[in-house]
């Protein structure tokens, strides 16, 4: 009955009438008859007849409107050894009709109409000049399907699998242009050659390209949703230890930050905004098909006496960058709703390298460079440091802290960041099969990374193993297999937001006494008596961190063709994911001492499966519709355990924590955990298009989540988006290629609230001391919400895409509007119910923007060529509700509190504190203000409630964390064999909370180091204009209080990668290339700390910067061979 | 065409029997949390969601607000240094608003300890549950519940009245001072009279812990027969008395003496004692190699040191010079920092934290709020100069004689003995509002302190979350 199905249609679809007159037909019936070659020679023959005897001796179709085939006049067809597409580019080139291949089914439709009408048989019957020639892409390997046409008429072809074609001239004159989908289009002049080999470049400019779309792929030019496409060509050269920097500039709209420098270290992306509080605010990732758990495992440091915030590492590390074919980035509501409940924060799609059929393709790609620290931050000398020291404690009246003869004997001191840092080695070795035959089709790659990092012992190894395989089992069934292994091991640099004996190295290489030196007259390290913090070096080399990830993530389907328009596919999805984390904080460090060792080991366990099936529906009705259709269910059940053990008190540090046993059992923890959760839904899309000028895509999701209150088990998701191809219409003028208008409208959903939060448990309270023993409770964990349920996003996005000169000038532009409703606050409730809050959704907030894409290509001559690609965008946030209860104030680092706030009408987290107006100079200044107890040379707070008085009340709003817009351009250059690309990406007008310059401000011990700036500048009785206090008993005036001067400007112009490369041209390999990078070469900014694209939380809406790992700058040289 | 609809149909119908065999696997599968059911239908629960009451009356371990709300704010000491001083100053300087994190954080723990002992109070009626379990639960529930409501009380005057877990009615009113007055002393009479003398397990209330608590807190509402005759109960108990030697009181080797009517149990482990940690220099030998301080320092003014009588041996604890780790001899007294070694230094501390018990209520406490009480009731009595004579013997000073005092000097006096006795025990703040004297003290140490700061203003979240809440008058 299946079988059956293809005939039927077309069949049904055709009127079958033979009118032979004279027909003479050879068949030359090859293996396959794509390249069957027929001598034709018929005389007044209806083009019904043609098709009929093309589909008798091959196994091509047709589809076609009978009217419009039944009015076309015969023709004289006269060919020989000639393939079908020579030969229906033969035929078509008198009608007003149009047709296209698509897996074997010539579509023929209404085309604009011909000048002249009239039968050229002359012509037609007498080509004159026979060229041939081989289609390759740039490693080599065929290219099957690539048209060639005669620039200026309509003779055409197009290559076989082996990606060989042969096209019938008039002469030998002319051009010939190549063209494929996802391939940059070339033009070759004919000039008498009979033989004409051409190499293509892949491209994404090209309109026929497809994309990656939820669950399926599009023409970009039919494409109704604002989705940035990214290829191979345009990802971030360099060490991209991750996938989500390979994007970081590249697409309007999307913000990547590398909030930490360290190898390995937490990547945050925005797309389109943060549209949370707090259910999470990073997009979706879908691997091949798979939406994989992105979240963070195990949070960062924790135990042993460390630092519990540091930031967490990339959970994208273990996919190997020079494994990804593509990079989709879903923005709009149109585009995400498919993902429905977990599309609200965009979905990025990636799509890994598969193998081509033909010759076995090996590439070996490798590089090394070192890396050093772009910018250390600016603390006193050793010299300045005694200066500052002793002349603040004079000023004070405490007289000096060092005499001549202590000057004498410190001689140059110490300079603690120099001691922590290091030039740091990064090597790369990849390795790549590909290729297969036209069943079935593989690539398997292999990476090793290592790459030590610029803060001693800190550094990141990875292998990765990928296989992709693709095969086909019969005529209708597709198999295809991906699996991607990999292991990761990190040493981590142990500083986090803690303060004290808990920081690491670069909190304690900023405020170390420069006066000290590192090693005793033992060589053990020194220990300064005036300070609780570690000596830097002594926590370099006192305390193990490491982690040691493994990751599987794979998944296997089967497509099955029920008939050439409907498909079913059943997808199965793995991710599995193991981290063991092990801490040893020795005797070297002053917590390790006192507790004789602490030893800290974690493990997690983190898997999800995915089930899903869908059906896909595509066919073309009567002359102008295209329709396609997707329905589908998928079910994904995601699996979270947790086991941790602390203990302290080792005999010795030898063993670390390899043998725990030997602690002291009455300080020994052990913790664990385990929670789970699912969704299961329901998907369908439509496509359909009219005249191919009229767009319309309809979505919806259903969603259901166990996350969901009771009440609330499934939440839907619609959207709608209209799209229409201006150039199609003839009120356009010809000079575009494309121009499309798009309009859409969708809901999409955050289900990203975490587990149990609908329910009323009871977990685990604090242990109260019994018998001088520790005993564990339980408490209420919380208050049942059952009508709790996802943040719902609506968002309208308008857009137009442009493309002008053939493709050399293109652009596209895009606003947009999202609304976030529902949005989860923690409503506060009286704490006296011994209950803080209860999670309600009912917030709102808005982030509205403006998105442009240009690319150009500006010249393109045979040996020189530069193209030129820029994308900015501009993107504003606003709360716009938070429910009863308003102002929420948030962010703690230590001894810093209430860093941020959300307030209606304000972005986001935005930074809350107090203004500084300038500094007391007099006596009489103090006097009248309303800080009664300040001094001369301690800030003047503003007291913006008129109270007389500096309290809370006087705090306001500082500034946001959100740029005003960003920016990257690309420039990429080729003279010959040689190619120079640099890219220069940055951010304008965001605002930074810096820790580093706060805790400067405040120093909690007088004796620790300061940022030069804030000290050398200090107001003194003859320093009057200047805008840093006096530093003399700084807790007096304001202690840890956020305010105005720590508020730094974030904006950022870099010079992110700049790449020089040279194809040498040899005998023994396909293609040979070296290169040299630079990355991260130079930054223009005001900013004082190491990276102003820092954030200590990580991911989290709270951005501030203390103690960031330091971004690298890195030189690269690497060759990349194929065979 | 027929044919394709049909696979459409029945491709969606297996689509839809799919579906539906997986709406189960919505359901929340709950691994690591325990249901309401199962925790509240057991005695081990109920047993264990008390022992989180317990918890959060004493603060999650975090005794630091005790020590700094009363050691601050009475000028008993002075902090210097480390991150801790920022939002120290504000309780030193009198300028602490109603943001301070630490009302919050108090607040906020207190009540759920409330909460908590709540939950017990409202489930105990199990007909599963045996009569003494019972009885226990309830007066050790109604102990935690009275003893975070005496702290409540004693920082931001009366408070809301949670006395159910039920979350039907959560917009409180502030009750009258009446009101809160006789709720405190109903929970402590009742778990006095439910409580047994002795408890097997050490930390777990007590009959002597509950009226321990109630002569102090009627000590400090000045209902002084009601204080006098409490105490009287708990001397009568004949379970307590002074430990010899006053060093000995807080050693850590010398726990659960008999002078310990109540305290915050602590363990190196977990509820620990930093008090040291927070009070001594970087450079301070420290006798035990697992010991460690913070930046922070505590120091007390010499005046004090001075105002000890010769030969009292509570003086010995207090440090007043020492030679640090780099050899160097360093003078506190005559600097103003002198610093207190109340706690003897833990030989099974772990870093910072160690196990030294902390106080609350002891005997010489109950001695001296009932000579205190029988003083303002009948003026010098030999009953009350004896009370007093006790504890100044333990101390090693003379007695005193009843000839030598008035009511108003003796009342004096016994503050200035309860100064020498019970520093550094966060005493100081409550017995100079009794005295009155902490506004006129902090003014006269240069702060700009007004009546109203007798209070603690009530944590400015719970005023923007609670309509019915008023603020402290002053805030």
């Amino acid at each position: 009955m299946l079988n059956g199905l293809p005939a039927l249609i077309v069949r049904a679809m055709r009127i079958t009438v033979f009118l032979t007159l004279t027909c003479v037909v050879n068949l030359y019936a090859t293996a396959y008859s794509q390249d069957a070659q027929l001598t034709l020679n018929l005389k007044d023959v209806k083009l019904s007849e043609v098709f009929s005897i093309i589909k008798q001796e091959t196994d091509y179709q047709f589809l076609y409107n009978d009217e419009e085939i039944q009015k076309a006049p015969a023709i004289n067809l006269s060919v020989k050894d000639a393939t079908v597409p020579e030969i229906l580019e033969a035929c078509f080139r008198h009608y007003a009709l149009k047709y296209k291949i698509v897996n074997k089914t010539v579509v023929v439709s209404r085309g604009k109409p011909k000048h002249d009408l009239m039968l050229r048989s002359a012509a037609l019957m007498d080509p004159q000049f026979a060229v041939r020639g081989r289609v390759t892409g740039s490693s080599g390997e065929p290219l099957p399907g690539v048209s060639i046409n005669l620039r200026g008429s309509e003779t055409g072809t197009i290559t076989d699998a082996q990606g060989r074609y042969s096209i019938l001239l008039p002469d030998g004159e002319g051009i010939l242009v190549f063209s494929y989908i996802g391939f940059e289009k070339k033009s070759v002049p004919i000039q008498g050659h009979q033989q004409i080999d051409v190499t293509l470049v892949s491209s994404v400019s090209s309109l026929n390209q497809l994309v990656v779309v939820g669950y399926g792929t599009q023409k970009k030019d039919d494409l109704t949703g604002a989705i940035s496409a990214l290829s191979t060509k345009d990802f971030n050269a360099g060490v991209n230890v991750s996938l989500d920097q390979l994007m970081q500039g590249k697409a309007a709209g999307v913000q990547v930050s590398q909030t930490s420098g360290e190898p390995g270290g937490g990547v945050s992306v925005r797309i389109r905004g943060s549209s949370s509080i707090n259910a999470g605010n990073e997009p979706l990732y879908v691997v091949d098909g798979l939406p994989i758990d992105n979240s963070s495992l195990l949070p960062g440091g924790g135990g042993a006496g460390l630092a519990s915030d540091n930031n967490p590492k990339n959970p994208l590390n273990s996919i190997n960058p020079n494994d990804i074919a593509s990079i989709e980035i879903l923005k709009d509501a149109s585009a995400t709703a498919i993902y429905g409940s977990r599309g609200a924060n965009g979905v990025v799609l990636i799509t890994t390298k598969k193998g081509h059929s033909g010759k076995i393709q090996v590439n070996y790609d490798s590089y090394a460079g070192t890396q050093t620290v772009a910018k250390k931050i600016p603390i006193l000398s050793t010299s300045e440091y005694i200066d500052v020291v002793n002349s603040i404690s004079e000023a004070g009246g405490n007289g000096v802290v060092f005499s001549p003869e202590d000057i004498a004997s410190i001689g140059k001191g110490t300079n603690w960041q120099d001691e922590i840092y290091q030039k740091a080695l990064v090597t790369n070795h990849d390795l790549s099969l590909a290729g297969g035959n036209d069943r079935t089709t593989f690539r398997a790659s292999l990476n090793y990374f290592d790459q030590a990092g610029v803060v001693k012992k800190t550094g990141i190894t990875k292998y990765i193993g990928r296989l992709n395989l693709t095969t086909h089992v019969g005529k209708r069934i597709e198999v295809g297999i991906n699996v991607n292994r990999s292991l990761i091991k990190e040493n981590n640099e142990s500083d986090g937001v803690n303060v004290n004996e808990q920081a690491g190295p670069i909190n304690a290489a900023l405020l170390y006494d420069p006066t000290e030196p590192v090693y005793n007259a033992d060589g053990s390290f020194s220990r300064s008596s005036n300070l609780t913090i570690n000596n830097p070096l002594s926590l370099v080399y006192g305390i193990t961190n490491n982690d040691l990830i493994n990751r599987t993530l794979g998944s296997l389907y089967i497509q099955y063709d029920l008939d050439k328009h409907l498909s079913a596919k059943l997808n199965f999805g793995y991710d599995d994911q193991s981290q063991r984390r092990n801490i040893y904080n020795s005797s070297l460090t002053i917590n390790g001492s006192a507790k004789a060792g602490i030893a800290n080991v974690a493990q997690l366990d983190q898997s999800n499966q995915l089930v899903e099936y869908t059906m896909h529906y595509s066919n073309h009705f009567g002359r102008y519709h295209d329709i396609n259709v997707l329905g589908g269910i998928t079910y994904q059940d995601f699996l979270i355990s947790q086991f941790a053990g602390s203990i302290s008190g080792f005999p010795s540090d030898v063993l670390g924590v390899n043998n725990l046993g030997l602690g002291n059992a009455s300080y020994a923890t052990v913790t664990s955990d385990k929670e789970g959760n699912s969704l299961l839904s329901y998907i369908g899309r439509v496509n359909y298009s009219y005249h191919d000028k009229y767009l319309l895509t309809g979505t919806l999701r259903a969603d259901g989540s166990s996350r969901f209150g009771t009440n609330n088990k499934f939440g839907y998701f619609p959207s709608f988006a209209l799209g229409w191809k201006l150039d199609k219409e003839k009120f356009i003028p010809d000079l575009f290629d494309q121009l499309k208008l798009r309009a859409s409208w969708g809901v999409t959903g955050n289900q990203d609230i975490g587990n149990y939060k609908a329910l009323s448990t009871f977990s685990t309270g604090g242990n109260a001391i019994f018998n001088d023993k520790p005993v564990s409770s339980l408490t209420p964990s919380g208050i049942a919400n059952p009508n709790l349920q996802w943040e719902s996003t609506r968002q309208i996005d308008l857009g137009i895409d442009a493309s002008i000169l053939g493709g050399r000038l293109s652009a596209t532009f895009d606003v947009f509007d999202k609304k976030t409703k529902e949005m989860l606050i923690n409503n506060p409730l009286p704490t006296g119910t011994g209950y803080s809050a209860i999670l309600s959704n009912t917030g709102q907030m808005r982030n509205s923007g403006f998105e442009a894409q240009l690319s150009a290509v500006n010249v393109d001559t045979k040996r020189f060529t530069w193209s030129t690609s820029v994308n900015l965008s501009a993107i504003r946030n606003k709360v716009l509700d938070l429910g009863p209860n308003g102002d929420i104030i948030t962010g703690s680092v230590q001894f810093v509190d209430n860093t941020a706030i959300y307030r209606v009408g304000e972005p986001m987290a935005s930074y809350y504190g107090y203004i500084v107006t300038g500094i007391f100079q007099t006596a009489e200044e103090v006097a009248a203000s309303a800080q009664s107890t300040a001094q001369p040379g301690y800030p003047i707070f503003k007291d913006v409630n008129g109270d007389g008085k500096i309290t809370s009340a006087d705090r306001v709003v500082l500034g946001n964390p959100y740029p005003k817009f960003i920016f990257g351009l690309q420039n990429s250059l080729t003279y010959q064999g040689f190619e120079l690309n640099f890219f220069i990406q940055g951010e304008q007008g965001a605002d930074l909370l810096n820790i580093n310059r706060l805790e400067g401000m405040y120093p909690a011990n007088f004796r620790r180091n300061r940022i030069a700036e804030q000290a050398l500048n200090r107001w003194t009785p003859t320093n009057t204009k200047t805008r840093w206090p006096s530093g003399i008993d700084p807790s007096a005036y304001g202690g840890g209080k956020v305010n105005s001067l720590v508020i730094d400007d974030a904006s950022y112009i870099r010079l992110n990668t700049a790449q020089l490369a040279y194809n040498i041209p040899v005998k023994f390999a396909q293609s040979l290339r070296v290169y040299v990078t630079g990355q991260n070469l130079f930054t223009i900014t005001h900013y004082i700390g190491s990276n102003p694209d820092a954030s200590s939380f990580g991911t989290n809406n709270v951005r501030l910067d203390y103690n960031g790992y330091p971004l690298a700058r890195t030189w690269l040289l690497g060759v990349n061979v194929g065979f | 065409m027929k044919s394709i609809y049909m696979k459409v149909i029945i491709a969606g119908v297996i689509l839809a029997t799919i579906g539906l065999g997986c709406t189960k696997l919505l359901d929340e599968r709950v691994y690591s949390k325990i249901s309401s059911e199962s925790v509240l239908s057991t005695e081990a629960g109920i047993s264990s969601v008390l022992t989180s009451a317990y918890n959060k009356s004493e603060l999650n371990g975090s005794e630091y607000w005790f020590y700094f709300f009363s050691a601050m704010t009475s000028g008993e000491a002075r902090n210097v240094g480390g991150s801790v001083s920022a939002e120290l100053t504000p309780l030193t300087d009198f300028t602490w608003d109603s943001n301070l994190d630490w009302f919050e954080d108090a607040w906020k723990t207190l009540y759920a300890g409330i909460r908590d002992a709540n939950v017990v109070l409202d489930h105990i009626d199990n007909k599963n549950f045996s009569d003494a379990f019972k009885q226990e639960m309830t007066g050790e529930a109604k102990f935690v519940r009275g003893i975070c409501y005496v702290y409540l009380y004693k920082w931001f005057g009366p408070t809301p009245l949670y006395l159910t877990s039920s979350t039907d009615s959560i917009y409180l009113a502030r009750p009258t001072e009446a009101r809160m007055v006789s709720q405190i002393e109903q929970d402590l009479t009742d778990a006095a009279n439910d409580l047994p003398v002795d408890q097997a397990t050490y930390g777990r209330a007590t009959k002597g812990a509950a009226l321990g608590l109630l002569c102090k807190f009627y000590l400090n509402q000045k209902q002084w027969q009601k204080c006098a005759d409490i105490a009287s109960q708990v001397i009568g108990l004949n379970k307590y008395g002074l430990v010899p030697s006053y060093h000995d009181l807080f050693d850590p080797g010398n726990e659960k003496n008999e002078e310990m009517i109540w305290v915050m149990p602590c363990s190196p482990k977990d509820h620990s004692n930093q008090i040291n940690a927070l009070t001594f220099p970087v450079d301070f030998p420290l006798p035990y190699a697992n010991d460690a301080v913070f930046a922070a320092c505590s120091y007390f003014s010499d005046d004090f040191v001075h105002s000890f009588e010769p030969g009292d041996t509570r003086k010995d604890l207090i440090v007043t010079s020492y030679t640090n780790t780099s050899g160097t001899f360093i003078q506190l007294l005559g600097n103003d920092q002198s610093m207190p070694l109340k706690y003897e230094w833990d030989p099974n501390a772990s870093g910072q934290d160690a196990g030294n018990d902390i106080p609350v209520v002891r005997y010489a406490d109950v001695l001296l709020s009932r000579a205190e009480a029988l003083n303002e009731l009948n003026g010098p009595t030999e009953e009350s100069i004896d009370l007093i004579n006790q504890v100044r013997t333990r101390a090693g000073v003379s007695p005193l004689s009843l000839g030598a005092f008035t009511k108003a000097t003796l009342r004096d006096h016994i503050f200035q003995e309860r100064n020498w006795e019970f520093y550094y025990e966060m005493m100081r703040r409550e017995d100079q509002i009794r005295q009155g004297t902490f506004i006129s003290g902090a003014r006269a140490r240069g702060k700009n302190a007004q009546e109203f700061q007798q209070l603690f203003p009530i944590p400015q979240p719970e005023i923007d979350v609670d309509p019915n809440l008023k603020q402290n008058e002053g805030y």
